[in-house]
């Protein structure tokens, strides 16, 4: 190509466009064409300074939020300042209703991620076009495509894919940012008319909180910020809130003013701890030590709370010591129940079955502390001892002083910690995810919640505790399911009977839809997405599993290879895993998700799953690592280019709204737009190739030639309809029905009436009142509601037999694992302050405010020894790969550990590989345990964690001379 | 490539489509060719040349591109440069079209130096006066345009000899307008 731009040959080709105007960017200000403005006469301008004359006028300000997972802190209403059709900045909207007259109110919320997001919505990882690569994946090299290349490109292979292999071989892989409002709810109608594999994103993640799993039968639970404020003290342990809750800190300093005490549980001086009445360092990964020793001192002080513990707890019941089994009533009556629990009435003194419906005892008075003998159905005559009795000398090693070596803890600080904690007349917790990152997160988890259940610190203002944190409109599922918009009435009408029938069984409504919930893991014939979990789809299908062949060295009371655990697991169904591992995937979609950045050693997914992959579509917003590795990026829309609304916490229990406040810039179209189009094209070509329909692995029929017109409910909800069907799922709710969807859009937020029937967020059992705080589990220890466990109470003593095999059948404290070799550090994590997820990690202005790219936290002592020295290039190693990065030396390190923040994308490394490359991330076996009562999959929750947080690693100083060839490389390969 | 330094022979007009082109030459890689212009300026892109283009020039996909936006090379806050340059195209009757590129984009610079040029060639045939608008092209070149070309040249490694060409040639030619708007004012005194 040659650009003639020349004067002679320029005026020669341009000929009779000498003296035209032609102003594709601009119209004019003022009525008219741009043409009648250039035949006025034009302003007068002297200097610079003339243009900034005008008094300066928004075109619009509207309400917006960001619709991505900011969690714990989630969310905050902004205002969204516009001028010609872009955002210039943001403003915290503030205007939040306070509680009570007393109680600290939600104002202001934001963070200075939300605070540049104007900023950050221009900058250049923005996409605007569509791109499809043309060298290797990862290579960098792209092409600009139109929309309609690219549907038509992905229309075809998948049909091809799904018509010759199986629906199953589509994937969806969904990040934390899916909104479960309208598009996720267009992306979940997809999914469940074609009966693609969607990937529940949560285990992955590491956030299963699974010891809250094993105890209650759900992780759910969780308060209200202001609730906070009835407490008079509050543990912040296995979390770092001021750090990374940042409009959710001032709570805690403001509960600090009412008297309440504030103790920090964590092995460095974090920025939580700063801010704490005390501060507990312990070693990392010795928490569940910690807790024990608190139980252990509760116990030996006569603190326990029996009257609570004899209700709500498994306690009282009777385990057979012949096989460690929980007795049941038919073990000790002919014909008799197999499902009911025996317990010893203290004025009896007989064996009785446990109330059953209803947490209420009654007369019955159940004996806590019981050995003794009994006569089974069969003659034969056992032991029994009551949970409590076998909890009571499991806690007996676990003195101050014992554990004092454990955790390098002083033995007069975890009394001192204990005295606390017993004096506490209300008590909370803000635990945060980052101890189920933790190999024996489980059972920390499970200590850490038997501190609060000793006490009877539960279900009351100020007391409880808080683990996994979600509140959501329960009409999104109603918007997925089925086919047609008058199947929405019918979802309840077929669901009711179910639900009478479960509540005649002796179930609640909370059983009922946690086991709808779990149903679309192997079948929905529900009409809900198929969904798997992404835990066990990378491990099988993405070969994470392979790290870990070596995990028996690392663990020491591994009993078999963890591929053999996966296996048992599988093939006795425990858990269903979707495509089956001989049906490797074929078409990935990443969806709101950033997996090759996220998933703990993804440079091995790189390698396993991708070369088997015929495409790869990435829909984002920006450019990160996983749409580097895709085929086709396709852009979407911002948060503030689009109206929708997303799921929150119990802790700000308002929904919010982000109102379309600009168009989206350049080509880029909204989630909802992108998968309706994709559904219009799938069926244009499966007409034009003459497909219509296909049978899912399932035996479900999948009408690829009508595809779009099911996706739309025949065309009621078309491609540019996103506002409209998030509208609707509003509508569709029980707990936002109040709502006037003009009315939240000017407002930007609404306070839920209730917690919802969907599966997670019904688990938080609470109402919620004007006026009135939020405190979770109150159906159960007010109304005596059951939990969903086996033994339908807080459960503490599980008969697995994976349980059982590996000595969790209580809670226990093991000691770390070595994870990578044995090496001297240990390398935590965290969430950073500076980003959420992988979102700003590599903005400008975040980039600022920090050392500007990934480090590792290092304790001088530990730096020193290595003549490492701040700032320095560092390489990271262990067994299982290496990366690098620069070194931060700060005091607030405990020696032997080091911590690497999250989320930064694998680019901003020096090297080809990041920080995942040294976890391998081995599952833990009792995670994989299922064919029972309560342990078994469910939505986000009951399977295999990701753990980082155990990764033992060595550090040692890159020379000059590494550090120049590495940059050297860096620039070859970009 | 060569560019022509704008002198007295060189009529507003001219300057004006040179500034019209050279927008579109940066506009985006994809789009059909201009009817009436880059038709005969420019020969129809090849599918090669877009790869080059997006490597070239988009920052999201290629981290070693130079960027089209003003922004890129600029310490300001980005808001603080939209505003600015928002307070431009307002103060001479312009306004954003809703699905244009963002106002520090190359191509809408230039389509404002377009614009500016076009309204001198308009006040040159009506007798009107001209200090004005060559007051404000050297203050937005100084300001913005030329900011913008400097930082493209001193960024851009691209291999591709033609990309080099362009983003050389628009230095080139924005130093040389600049100059001519410099002797031009010089001449109002």
């Amino acid at each position: 190509m040659t650009i003639r731009i020349d004067r002679r040959d320029f005026l020669k080709a341009a000929g009779a466009s000498v003296g035209t105007l032609c102003l594709p960017s601009f119209v004019a200000g003022s009525e008219g064409s741009v043409q009648a403005l250039a035949r006025k006469p034009p302003p007068a301008y002297k200097s610079f300074m003339d243009v900034y004359r005008n008094q300066w006028k928004w075109d619009s300000v509207s309400r917006g939020t960001h619709l991505i997972n900011c969690w714990y802190q989630a969310h905050c209403s902004w205002d969204v300042y516009v001028k010609d059709g872009l955002v210039y900045r943001e403003e915290q909207a503030a205007e939040y209703p306070q509680t009570k007259k007393e109680l600290p109110d939600f104002n202001p919320r934001g963070c200075q991620k939300g605070g540049c997001f104007s900023e950050r919505m221009y900058d250049p990882t923005r996409l605007t076009y569509p791109i499809k690569r043309v060298g290797e994946r990862g290579s960098g090299r792209w092409k600009r495509i139109t929309w309609d290349q690219a549907f038509d490109e992905i229309a075809d292979t998948y049909l091809d894919v799904t018509v010759n292999e199986g629906t199953d071989r589509t994937i969806w892989d969904l990040g934390p940012s899916i909104n479960i409002g309208a598009s996720f709810g267009c992306q979940g109608r997809l999914a469940q008319l074609t009966h693609a594999v969607a990937l529940d994103p949560n285990p992955a993640n590491g956030d299963g909180h699974h010891g809250i799993y094993e105890t209650f039968g759900k992780f759910t639970m969780d308060r209200s910020l202001d609730d906070y404020f009835y407490s008079d003290l509050i543990l912040i342990w296995g979390g770092n809130p001021v750090y990374t809750q940042i409009p959710n800190a001032h709570f805690f300093t403001e509960a600090r003013y009412n008297g309440t005490k504030l103790i920090v549980v964590s092995p460095d001086y974090s920025p939580s701890a700063t801010k704490a009445d005390l501060w507990i360092p312990l070693k990392p990964g010795t928490d569940a030590a910690l807790a024990l020793s608190i139980c252990h001192l509760i116990l030996e002080q006569g603190k326990v709370n029996e009257a609570f513990v004899a209700e709500q707890t498994d306690f009282p019941f009777l385990v057979r010591s012949d096989t460690a089994k929980f007795l049941k009533h038919a073990d000790i009556v002919k014909g008799g129940d197999a499902e009911r629990h025996i317990v010893v009435d203290k004025n009896s003194q007989t064996l009785e079955q446990a109330p059953y419906r209803s947490l209420d005892l009654g007369k019955l008075a159940p004996l806590l502390d019981v050995r003794r003998r009994v006569v089974l159905a069969d003659g034969k005559e056992v032991e029994v001892r009551s949970v409590y009795s076998l909890l009571r000398d499991r806690l007996a090693p676990y003195t101050p002083e014992a554990v004092a070596s454990m955790c390098g803890t002083p033995a007069s600080l975890i009394r001192r910690f204990a005295a606390d904690i017993m004096a506490a007349k209300a008590m909370s917790n803000v635990s945060g995810s980052s101890v189920n990152k933790y190999y024996h997160g489980n059972l920390t988890g499970r200590a850490m919640v038997l501190i609060f259940v000793l006490l009877g610190q539960m279900g009351r203002n100020g007391a409880g505790f808080s683990a996994f944190s979600l509140l959501n409109n329960d009409g999104w599922e109603k918007y997925v399911y089925g086919l047609r918009w008058r199947e929405r009435l019918g979802f309840l009408t077929e669901f009711g009977p179910g639900i009478a029938k479960k509540l005649i069984s002796g179930g609640t409504v909370e059983m009922f839809f946690r086991d709808l919930a779990s149903t679309s893991f192997t079948n929905p014939g529900s009409g809900l997405p198929l969904n798997t979990s992404s835990s066990l789809f990378w491990n099988v299908h993405g070969g994470i599993a392979d790290l870990s062949d070596d995990a028996e060295k690392w663990i020491p009371e591994m009993k078999r290879s963890v591929k053999v655990h996966l296996k048992e697991s599988l093939d006795r169904n425990w858990f269903p895993l979707q495509p089956p591992a001989d049906r490797p995937p074929k078409i990935m979609f990443h969806f709101c998700s950033n997996a090759l950045r996220a998933v703990r050693g993804a440079q091995r997914v790189r390698e396993v799953l991708w070369p088997k992959l015929k495409l790869v579509v990435a829909i984002d917003w920006r450019m990160n690592t996983t749409t580097r590795y895709a085929d086709i990026v396709l852009p979407a829309s911002t948060w503030y280019e689009r109206t929708d609304h997303k799921w929150v916490t119990p802790l700000m229990p308002f929904d919010h709204v982000s109102v379309a406040a600009t168009p989206p810039l350049g080509e880029s179209k909204d989630d909802f737009w992108i998968i309706t189009m994709l559904a219009k094209h799938i069926q244009k070509r499966a007409r034009e190739r003459g497909i219509s329909t296909v049978v899912s692995h399932l035996g479900k029929k999948i009408h690829l030639d009508r595809l779009y017109d099911d996706l739309t409910m025949d065309g009621k909800f078309k491609e540019d309809d996103i506002e409209k069907a998030a509208k609707a799922i509003l509508e569709l709710s029980s707990n936002l029905d109040h709502v006037d969807w003009e009315e939240h859009k000017k407002r930007g937020f609404t306070k839920y009436r209730g917690v919802g029937n969907s599966p997670s967020s019904i688990s938080n059992m609470g109402e919620m009142k004007d006026g009135e705080t939020f405190v979770p589990l109150t159906y159960h220890v007010r109304d005596k509601q059951p939990y969903p466990t086996a033994t339908r109470r807080i459960q503490f003593y599980l008969d697995h037999p994976l349980h059982l095999e590996y000595d969790e059948a209580l809670p226990c404290y093991k000691e770390p694992p070595k994870i990578g070799g044995d090496y001297p550090l240990t390398m935590t994590g965290g969430k950073t302050r500076w980003s959420i997820h992988g979102t700003w990690r590599d903005s400008r202005l975040m980039l600022r405010l920090q050392r500007g790219g990934p480090c590792l936290y290092l304790a001088p002592k530990d730096a020193t020894a290595r003549k490492i020295h701040d700032g320095d290039w560092i390489r990271v190693r262990n067994d299982v790969g290496s990366f690098n990065v620069r070194a931060k030396v700060s005091p607030s390190m405990r020696p032997g550990q080091a911590l690497m923040y999250h989320a930064w994308e694998q680019h901003q490394f020096l090297g080809k590989d990041d920080m995942n490359v040294v976890s391998p991330s081995p599952i833990k076996p009792v995670e994989l345990a299922g064919g029972h009562p309560h342990l078994r999959v469910g939505w986000l929750e009951g399977q295999p964690g990701g753990f980082d947080r155990d990764t033992r690693i060595e550090v040692e100083r890159l020379s000059p001379k590494e550090v120049k060839q590495l940059k050297q490389a860096a620039r070859v390969a970009s | 490539m060569s560019v022509d330094a704008p002198d007295r022979t060189m009529t507003s007009a001219t300057r004006s489509l040179q500034y019209r082109c050279w927008a579109l030459v940066f506009h985006d890689a994809s789009s059909e060719a201009d009817e009436t212009l880059l038709d005969r300026a420019l020969p129809p892109r090849s599918d090669d040349f877009r790869t080059v283009f997006v490597d070239a020039f988009d920052p999201a996909v290629s981290p070693d591109a130079c960027a089209l936006w003003e922004g890129s090379y600029s310490a300001q806050d980005r808001s603080g440069l939209f505003e600015e340059l928002a307070r431009y195209y307002e103060h001479f009757g312009l306004k954003r079209a809703v699905d244009a590129e963002l106002p520090d984009h190359l191509s809408v610079e230039l389509e404002f130096m377009h614009f500016l040029t076009y309204l001198e060639d308009e006040c040159d045939r009506n007798g009107r006066e001209t200090a004005d608008l060559l007051l404000a092209q050297r203050d937005f070149l100084a300001r913005h345009l030329h900011r913008l070309a400097s930082g493209m040249k001193n960024r851009c490694n691209s291999k591709d000899p033609r990309i080099r060409a362009m983003v050389k040639g628009l230095h080139q030619f924005l130093d040389a307008d600049n100059r001519f708007i410099s002797g031009a004012l010089r001449m109002f005194g």
